[in-house]
């Protein structure tokens, strides 16, 4: 019986969440207090532009006509954000790792080669990866060696514990700060899989999770991926297990027909909406081109989605900003 | 005497204006070791019999191809590591040939490679667009794959017709352990080439496109001007004989998408001989 109820539930929660690519224009975002970051290409260039999520008030926070700035993640006081910066053409491009103030203020050099930033959840780190090879630049995401911390109150970077990490992506600290998620690909004797790894310590285990870049909910219960390219997936988490997220946890919340893709989901801060990146076939790489690429967001509660841009300017990496300030 | 002066110095006139020419005319199969250290083999070129009546691989017709060399093995992970690359593959073994290789991936190899040799890299890394007139290493054509497997024969495999010989030569589904194995570690074809069935299935610089041979041209084919997918010919560790021989094809896109990279999927290069 309680198997069936299970799986009522299930269904139940399949068709709530399920969305269309149709399903333009649906909400009202007014009422959302909290604004994004995200990356787009507009000018011949790369640069980080803020936007409230009723798609009003885009601004260009950047605003560099040589330099180019890529991948913000907003700290979770909301006062800075991680990114990083391009400078360079072809395979002597380079990536750099930066922190700058909300305001455009304060840049300042975190790494050399760095990428794939995430802030623990008490902002006092950011964790992030380094580009592997020195020989030439890689636009491919999971071209990365080794997992680092930086210390925001004091300057230092220090590798972690396990050495052997190698070819993560989208990091992704969990909010009770014990794990950073990450997809690998081709690395530790993986294909393209999803793992959690041990802040402290040398563990790291697989999640149960195909697809990629998976993202925790603010409070910790919920992970949402890509199940595929046009695909969104969540499910319940529970790091305690040995298997955190199992089969019986997941469900599908949206979906996008052949010919678009979605990726980079990320939480708002109340745990309400997902934001995401939509658009026709392209390279979701950081820096990758996809034209005609749009922020979106989606309401959990409903699943209905809908564009905040509409330039297409390969607009992609929303990070929502919290506190709504 | 006055007739012998005269085709003398006509004779001497052939061989002077064939001596101009900087093409490369020997005819017989060669062993080279790049300056990188990388065996190849050189193949004089000519004319052979491209595709066969199987379905998606006619009609079968005559194809003439210019000399060129093609790596003697599939590129490895060692071969990766030197220059400093990613290695994507899911099997680690500096031995194995590189797999989940995407074919972005492969041609920036290629240019790498040409770098590395003081060549001139083939492809344009904002288009793709593969310039076959620079010296640098490349992918092959269908049409060179394809005459490198056949090795000179016009039978199915390379051996003969009997798909029972194929464990001997190659790594596929029904003698792999469910993964790559060491490169070269089965017999060659004619050529000296290895591994050119099974093992991984490689990467060709064409488009793919299912009506093509019914409208290729009959020299240097180079593919579908445009397209998606791209070639790939051989089989691989995973697939059984009716991809792995000389003639059969496949295709798989040709953008750089972690999610649907192949640990089946590698690539071997080639470049113009001069």
């Amino acid at each position: 019986m309680k198997k069936l109820i299970s799986g009522a539930l299930l269904a139940l929660f399949s068709v709530i969440f399920s969305a269309s690519a149709e399903q333009y224009n649906v909400l009202d975002f007014k009422s959302i207090k909290y604004r994004l970051l995200y990356e787009s290409y507009q000018n011949g260039n790369w640069d980080i532009f803020m936007i409230n999520a009723d798609g009003s008030g885009k601004k260009n926070i950047t605003d560099s006509k040589k330099i180019n700035e890529l991948y913000p993640k907003v700290s979770p006081d909301g006062n800075k954000f991680a990114f990083v910066i391009d400078t360079g053409e072809g395979r002597n491009r380079k990536r750099d790792l930066y922190l700058m103030n909300l305001d455009g203020s304060g840049k300042k050099m975190v790494s050399e080669h760095g990428r794939q930033p995430c802030w623990s959840p008490d902002g006092r780190y950011i964790a992030f990866t380094k580009s592997e090879s020195a020989r030439r630049f890689s636009l491919e995401s999971w071209s990365t060696k080794g997992l680092f911390i930086y210390d925001t109150t004091t300057g230092e970077i220090k590798e972690h514990a396990n050495k052997r990490l190698e070819h993560l992506y989208n990091l992704c600290w969990s909010p009770d700060g014990k794990y950073i998620t990450a997809t690998v690909l081709g690395g530790m004797g993986y294909k393209h899989t999803n793992i959690g790894i041990d802040v402290k310590g040398t563990r790291y285990f697989l999640l149960n999770i195909v697809g990629c870049r998976p993202e925790f909910s603010p409070d910790g219960k919920m992970v949402g991926w890509g199940k595929s390219d046009a695909e969104f997936d969540l499910a319940k988490i529970y790091m305690d297990r040995a298997v955190p997220v199992a089969e019986k946890d997941k469900f599908p919340f949206l979906s996008v027909t052949k010919g678009y893709e979605v990726y980079h989901l990320d939480w708002s801060p109340d745990g309400k909406y997902i934001a995401f990146a939509f658009g026709p076939d392209g390279e979701q790489n950081v820096g990758g081109t996809a034209h005609g690429w749009d922020i979106c967001i989606a309401e959990i509660a409903t699943g209905k989605w809908q564009k905040i841009t509409f330039d297409g300017n390969q607009n992609k990496e929303p990070d929502w900003i919290p506190l709504g300030e | 005497m006055k007739k012998f002066v005269i085709t003398a110095f006509i004779s001497a006139l052939i061989a002077f204006a064939m001596s101009c020419g900087k093409k490369n005319t020997d005819t017989t199969v060669k062993n080279i070791t790049t300056k990188s250290g990388i065996e190849m083999v050189y193949l004089p070129g000519g004319e052979f019999t491209m595709g066969s009546g199987n379905a998606g691989e006619s009609p079968a017709h005559k194809v003439k191809l210019s000399p060129f060399y093609i790596d003697k093995h599939e590129v490895t992970q060692e071969m990766y590591k030197k220059l400093e690359l990613s290695n994507p593959s899911h099997f680690k073994n500096e031995k194995n040939p590189a797999e989940m290789v995407a074919w972005v991936n492969a041609a920036i190899y290629c240019n790498e490679r040409s770098i590395e040799e003081g060549l001139t890299p083939c492809y344009d890394e904002k288009t793709w667009e593969c310039s076959f007139k620079a010296n640098g290493y490349r992918l092959p054509t269908e049409a060179e794959w394809e005459y490198a497997a056949k090795a000179g024969t016009d039978s199915n495999y390379f051996f003969g017709t009997d798909s029972k010989n194929l464990k001997n030569y190659a790594i596929y589904s029904k003698n792999s352990s469910g993964k790559p194995e060491t490169a070269g570690s089965r017999k060659p074809n004619q050529f000296g080439l290895f591994d050119m069935y099974g093992n991984v299935a490689e990467w060709c610089n064409d488009f793919y496109a299912a009506d093509y041979y019914g409208k290729s041209p009959a020299e240097n084919p180079a593919g579908p001007a445009e397209g998606k997918e791209r070639v790939i010919r051989g089989g691989s560790w995973n697939d059984g004989e009716e991809l792995v021989n000389s003639t059969a094809r496949s295709m798989d896109g040709s953008i750089s998408d972690a999610c649907i990279l192949r640990d089946t999927i590698g690539f071997r290069c080639v470049r113009k001989a001069e």
